[in-house]
C-alpha cells in the first residue's frame, strides 16, 4: 500500500515537472521544410483570433508545413517576456508593450499586425450626456484592470483634460457588472476592450464609443518577435504568418464558413447566440485590413502615434525610435497566395459540411 | 529504624548480590531544585519495595534516575551490578498513564517491546495472550484501547511490562489514575505477576495500604528535598490476599508509615 | 438506507431555505438577474451543459489538474515537513520559505512558472500544488512536533531505535492532523487549478467561467460555478473516506469491525491448530 502510493507520488510529480499535453488541435506530421511554430495570444481559443482555428480546419498550417502551438496568456501577463525566457515564438502584444520593452533595451520587433483597429477604446451608455472624452471631466470611469489607466491617461492628456479631474474604478470584465454599474449611474463610462462592448451591445446594453481617433487606430494585437528567432526560423513563421493571412483572408468573404467552423471548436462561445454573433462581427471588423493585398501591414504612422500616447500617458519619458520597431520585410512573402484558391478551399468546405 | 532528619542508612552489601542498588545519590534540577538528597537503599533479587510519599517529594524522579531516564547529580546507581547511565534493556517500566499506542490491539499494544526488536514472532504473540490472559483480559485481545477501560489499559500496560522479559520491574504510580475498586483489583493482579515471575520490583505510590499490601519492605520519603525517613519490612507471608489489610499488624505498619511521613512533615516545617 | 435519509435531511433543509431566500431577493430586488440568474436558470444550464458537448473536456482538464496538483503540493509538503519536524535548524531554515510561498499572489509568480514549466497542463498543476502545498507542511509539521512525549519516554525506554520511534510513533501519531491538512489542501488544490486556468489556459472550467461571464450568459457561468462546487465536494469526500480508512482509530465503528476481523481470523488459525480461544468480547460502541 505505501510502495503503490510512493510511486503513485513520483509518477505525478514527473508529470506536472515536464510532460506539456499535446495542445495543438493539429496533427503531429513532422514537417519537412517548415518547422514547429509555438505562439503566444492573449486568450485561450477564441473566434476573436478566428485565423488560427480556421488555418487548422482548412489545412493551411498542413500547406504550409508548420506545427502549431497555441499558448494562452492572461492579458495582465507581459507577452513579451514569453519571448525573452524563449517559451514562445511569437507572441501577440500591444503596441506600447513592444515599444516598452525596446526602451529597455530588448530587441523585440513586429513583423504583422492582423487587427488595424484598436481592441481597447472608450464607451458610454447611449443617450449619454457625454458625446466625446472632454465629457469625462467630473465623472467616473470604469476600467477593466490597473492597466488601462495608462490608455486613460493617454486619452485625457491629448484632449486636454486633468487627469485629476477624473474618477476611476476598477470594475474588471464580467459583463453583468459593468452592465449593472453602467445602468446604475455608479460609472459614467468605461474603458476596455471591444469585446466587451459588443458583448454588452448584444445583450441589450446601448452603448456609444467615444474613443479618440488617434487611439481607435492603433494596431489591437501586433506580433512581435525576437531577431535571433526570426533569423532562425524565417520559414516556419513566413509558413505560419501566411497561413494565417489565408485565413484571415477567408474571414473577410466568407463569413459563413467561418461561421461554421468557429462554432464547432468553440461552442463555448455560443451559449448566448446574440452575444456570439455580435463577437464573430467584431472580430472580423477588427481583422479588416487597410490594404486587402497587405495583410498584416505594419503602419509607420499609427506606431507614432502610439508611441506618442505612451508618452502622453508619462509611461514613456521620451519618443524612441519607432521605426526599428518595425519589421515588414515578410509582408509580401506572407501575402503571396492565390486568394481565389483560397477562398474555393472556404466554398468546399461549406459544401462538404 | 530512625525517624527525623538523617537519612537512613542501609547496610550496603558487597556482596555483588543486590538487584538494584542506589548509592548517596542526589538530583537537582536546573534551578537550584533539590529532589532527591543523599538518597541509599538496595533491592535484592524477587524483593518486591515499595516507596511511599507525599506528593512532590521526589519518589518518581528517583524512579526515573533508577531507569536512567534522567542523568544523576551525585552519586552511583546500578542495576545487575552495572551502572545506570541510559535507559536499559534489562529493566521494565510502567507509568501512570498506560499510554499505549491507539491503533493497535491489546495483543498488538502488549506485543511492542517484542516488536521493536524485531522479534515478535509466533511464539511471543503465544506469550502476549497468556500475559493478558493472566492479567485478566480474556476475551479482549483484539480489542482497541479506545474500548477498553483505564483499568484494562493499564492491564495491557503490565503485559506489556512483563513482555520485555527481563526481571527489574519499575513502577511509577501505575494505578494512581483508575479508582479504587478497579486498584485493588489490580493491585492482587500485581501480586499474581510479581509471584509468578519472582521479578525484583519497585513500585513508587502515594498510597499506603498498597505499598504494604504488595512489598516486602517500604521506603518512607520526606518531601522535597527527597530523603529517606523510615524503612519498614513487612512480614506477611506470601501469596498476599486483599483481606489482609483488615488485620491489626497490617494497620500497625501503615499507622508507622503514616507517622513517618507526619514527622518528617513537620520537622520541615520547623526546620 | 435509512441512515443515509437521516443525514441528507439537514443539509436539504438548509438548501430549500437558501433557495427561498434567493427567490425573495430577486422579487424584492435587492439584487437583479443580471448579476445573480434565478436558482432555476442554473438548474437548467447545468444540467443542459452536462448533456451537451460542452464541458466534459473542460472538466476532465480542472480534474487532472486539481488532483495532480494536490498530490505533487502534498507530497512537498511531507517531503519539507519531516526534516523541518526532526530538526530545529532546518525548521529554522524553511518556515519563512513556507510561509512567503503561502502568500505570495499567484499571479506574480506565474510569469516565473509559466517560463520553468512551460505552457500546458503542468503551469495549473504547480499553480494548484503551492496553494495545496501549505496546509499539508503546517499539518504535517504540527503533528511530528506533537507527538505524546509519554509516548516517546516509552519508547525510548524500549530502546527503540530514532528511525522506529519516527515509523511507529511519530508517523502514526501526526496522520490526524495530518488530514485535516489534507482535507483543507484538497478543496484548495480545486481553487489553485482555476487561478492557474485564469492565467493561462486551453481549457478548464476555469476558462468556461471566464468564455460564458464574457458573453454574458449568466446562467451558464453560475452552472459552471455550480460545477466546481460538485467537484469540490466529491475531492472532499474523498479524502474524508480516505481518512476514515486510514485513521481508523478515531472511529468507533471501523474499530469495532477490525476487532471482529482480527478475532475471526485468530479463531480460523487456532481453529486449524486444534487450540481453543476464548471468545472475543463484543465491543460497545
Amino acid at each position: 500500500m505505501r510502495a503503490a502510493l510512493v510511486i503513485a507520488v513520483a509518477a505525478l510529480v514527473l508529470a506536472g515537472c515536464g510532460g506539456d499535453d499535446d495542445e495543438s488541435g493539429g496533427d503531429n506530421q513532422a514537417a519537412q521544410g517548415g518547422g514547429e511554430i509555438v505562439y503566444s495570444l492573449p486568450t485561450p481559443p477564441s473566434l476573436l483570433f478566428y485565423p488560427p482555428l480556421v488555418a487548422e480546419e482548412l489545412g493551411f498550417f498542413e500547406e504550409e508545413n508548420v506545427d502549431v502551438e497555441l499558448a494562452p496568456a492572461a492579458e495582465e501577463i507581459s507577452s513579451t517576456a514569453f519571448l525573452d525566457n524563449g517559451d514562445a515564438d511569437l507572441a501577440f502584444a500591444d503596441v506600447d508593450e513592444i515599444i516598452l520593452a525596446r526602451s529597455k533595451g530588448g530587441e523585440h520587433q513586429a513583423i504583422f499586425s492582423p487587427q488595424h483597429t484598436n481592441t481597447a477604446g472608450i464607451v458610454v451608455p447611449a443617450g449619454s450626456d457625454i458625446t466625446d472624452i472632454n465629457g469625462v471631466v467630473g465623472k467616473t470611469v470604469g476600467l477593466d484592470s490597473e492597466e488601462s489607466t495608462r490608455l486613460l491617461d493617454a486619452m485625457l492628456d491629448a484632449a486636454g483634460v486633468n487627469k485629476d479631474d477624473v474618477d476611476t474604478a476598477v470594475v474588471g470584465t464580467s459583463g453583468a457588472l459593468i452592465a449593472k454599474t453602467l445602468e446604475d449611474g455608479d460609472i459614467d463610462a468605461y474603458v476596455g476592450n471591444a469585446s466587451d462592448f459588443t458583448a454588452l451591445a448584444a445583450n441589450g446594453v446601448d452603448l456609444e464609443n467615444i474613443t479618440p481617433d488617434d487611439v481607435g487606430r492603433i494596431d489591437g494585437n501586433p506580433l512581435a518577435v525576437l531577431p535571433d528567432t526570426l533569423q532562425e526560423k524565417r520559414d516556419a513563421i513566413v509558413g505560419f504568418l501566411r497561413a494565417w493571412a489565408k485565413a484571415q483572408h477567408v474571414g473577410q468573404v466568407n463569413r459563413e464558413a467561418v461561421e461554421q467552423i468557429v462554432r464547432e471548436k468553440v461552442p463555448a462561445e455560443w451559449r448566448n447566440e446574440a452575444s456570439g454573433e455580435a463577437a464573430l462581427d467584431l472580430a472580423i471588423g477588427l481583422m479588416a485590413p487597410d490594404d486587402p493585398e497587405r495583410i498584416g501591414d505594419l503602419r509607420a504612422d499609427v506606431w507614432e502615434t502610439g508611441q506618442d500616447v505612451l508618452v502622453r500617458a508619462g509611461v514613456m519619458e521620451e519618443k524612441g525610435d519607432v521605426q526599428g520597431a518595425l519589421n515588414d520585410e515578410l509582408i509580401a512573402e506572407i501575402n503571396d497566395f492565390d486568394r481565389a484558391e483560397v477562398e474555393q478551399a472556404a466554398e468546399d468546405y461549406m459544401a462538404g459540411n | 529504624m530512625t525517624n527525623g532528619e538523617h537519612a537512613a542508612r542501609e547496610p550496603i552489601s558487597h556482596d555483588g548480590s543486590s538487584k538494584i542498588s542506589v548509592q548517596d545519590s542526589v538530583k537537582e534540577f536546573e534551578g537550584g531544585v533539590l529532589a532527591v538528597d543523599h538518597v541509599s537503599f538496595e533491592a535484592r533479587p524477587g524483593e518486591f519495595v515499595s516507596v511511599v510519599g507525599p506528593s512532590g517529594c521526589g519518589k518518581s524522579t528517583l524512579l526515573r534516575l533508577i531507569a536512567g531516564l534522567i542523568p544523576l547529580t551525585a552519586g552511583r546507581i546500578s542495576i545487575n551490578g552495572r551502572e545506570v547511565t541510559e535507559p536499559r534493556q534489562d529493566v521494565a517500566l510502567m507509568f501512570q498513564r498506560p499510554t499505549l499506542l491507539p491503533w493497535q490491539t491489546a495483543v498488538q499494544n502488549a506485543l511492542l517491546p517484542r516488536t521493536l526488536h524485531r522479534k515478535a514472532d509466533a511464539a511471543a504473540e503465544r506469550e502476549a495472550l497468556e500475559l493478558l490472559e493472566l492479567v485478566g483480559l480474556s476475551g479482549f485481545e483484539h480489542t482497541y484501547p479506545r474500548h477498553l477501560s483505564g483499568g484494562m489499559q493499564q492491564r495491557v500496560a503490565l503485559a506489556r511490562l512483563l513482555m520485555v522479559g527481563v526481571d527489574v520491574l519499575l513502577l511509577d504510580e501505575p494505578f494512581a489514575a483508575v479508582d479504587q475498586i478497579t486498584r485493588e483489583r489490580l493491585n492482587l493482579e500485581l501480586l499474581k505477576v510479581h509471584e509468578r515471575t519472582a521479578a525484583t520490583a519497585l513500585l513508587v505510590t502515594h498510597n499506603i495500604t498498597e505499598a504494604v499490601l504488595l512489598a516486602d519492605r517500604v521506603i518512607v520519603m520526606t518531601p522535597r528535598p527527597g530523603r529517606i525517613a523510615d524503612v519498614i519490612d513487612v512480614p506477611f507471608p506470601r501469596p498476599r490476599v486483599q483481606e489482609l489489610a483488615a488485620e491489626r499488624g497490617f494497620q500497625e505498619l501503615v499507622l508507622r508509615a503514616q507517622r513517618g511521613l507526619r514527622h518528617s512533615e513537620e520537622a520541615r516545617a520547623d526546620g | 438506507m435509512a441512515r443515509v435519509a437521516k443525514r441528507l435531511w439537514p443539509p436539504l433543509l438548509f438548501l430549500v431555505l437558501l433557495l427561498a431566500v434567493w427567490e425573495l431577493a430577486l422579487a424584492l430586488e435587492w439584487v437583479t438577474e443580471t448579476i445573480l440568474p434565478h436558482p432555476k436558470d442554473i438548474f437548467v444550464s447545468f444540467f443542459d451543459l452536462l448533456f451537451s458537448d460542452i464541458v466534459w473536456d473542460d472538466i476532465a482538464a480542472t480534474l487532472w489538474e486539481s488532483v495532480a496538483g494536490f498530490v505533487l503540493g502534498a507530497a512537498l509538503g511531507l517531503a519539507l515537513a519531516i526534516p523541518s519536524g526532526l530538526s530545529p535548524t532546518m525548521r529554522q531554515m524553511l518556515n519563512p520559505y513556507a510561509v512567503a510561498l503561502q502568500v505570495t499572489p499567484r499571479i506574480a509568480i506565474a510569469p516565473l512558472i509559466i517560463a520553468w514549466v512551460g505552457f500546458g497542463y503542468s503551469s495549473k498543476i504547480w499553480v494548484a500544488a503551492i496553494i495545496a502545498f501549505f496546509p499539508v507542511y503546517v499539518n504535517a509539521l504540527t503533528g511530528i512536533l506533537t507527538v505524546d512525549e509519554d509516548a516517546r519516554e516509552m519508547f525510548r525506554s524500549l530502546g527503540a531505535s530514532r528511525g522506529q520511534t519516527f515509523l511507529r510513533l511519530m508517523v502514526p501519531g501526526s496522520l490526524p492532523v495530518l488530514f485535516a491538512g489534507l482535507k483543507t489542501a484538497a478543496g484548495l488544490s480545486l481553487v489553485g487549478a482555476v487561478v492557474g486556468e485564469f492565467i493561462s489556459a486551453q481549457r478548464g472550467l476555469g476558462v468556461l467561467v471566464q468564455q460564458f461571464s464574457s458573453q454574458l450568459a449568466i446562467s451558464d457561468a453560475f452552472a459552471v460555478i455550480l460545477m466546481l462546487m460538485v467537484l469540490g465536494l466529491l475531492l472532499y469526500g474523498v479524502m474524508e473516506w480516505l481518512e476514515r480508512a486510514t485513521v481508523f482509530w478515531l472511529h468507533d465503528g471501523r474499530l469495532a469491525a477490525r476487532t471482529r476481523r482480527r478475532a475471526a481470523r485468530a479463531r480460523k488459525k487456532h481453529a486449524r491448530a486444534g487450540v481453543t480461544v476464548p471468545k472475543q468480547e463484543e465491543v460497545r460502541t
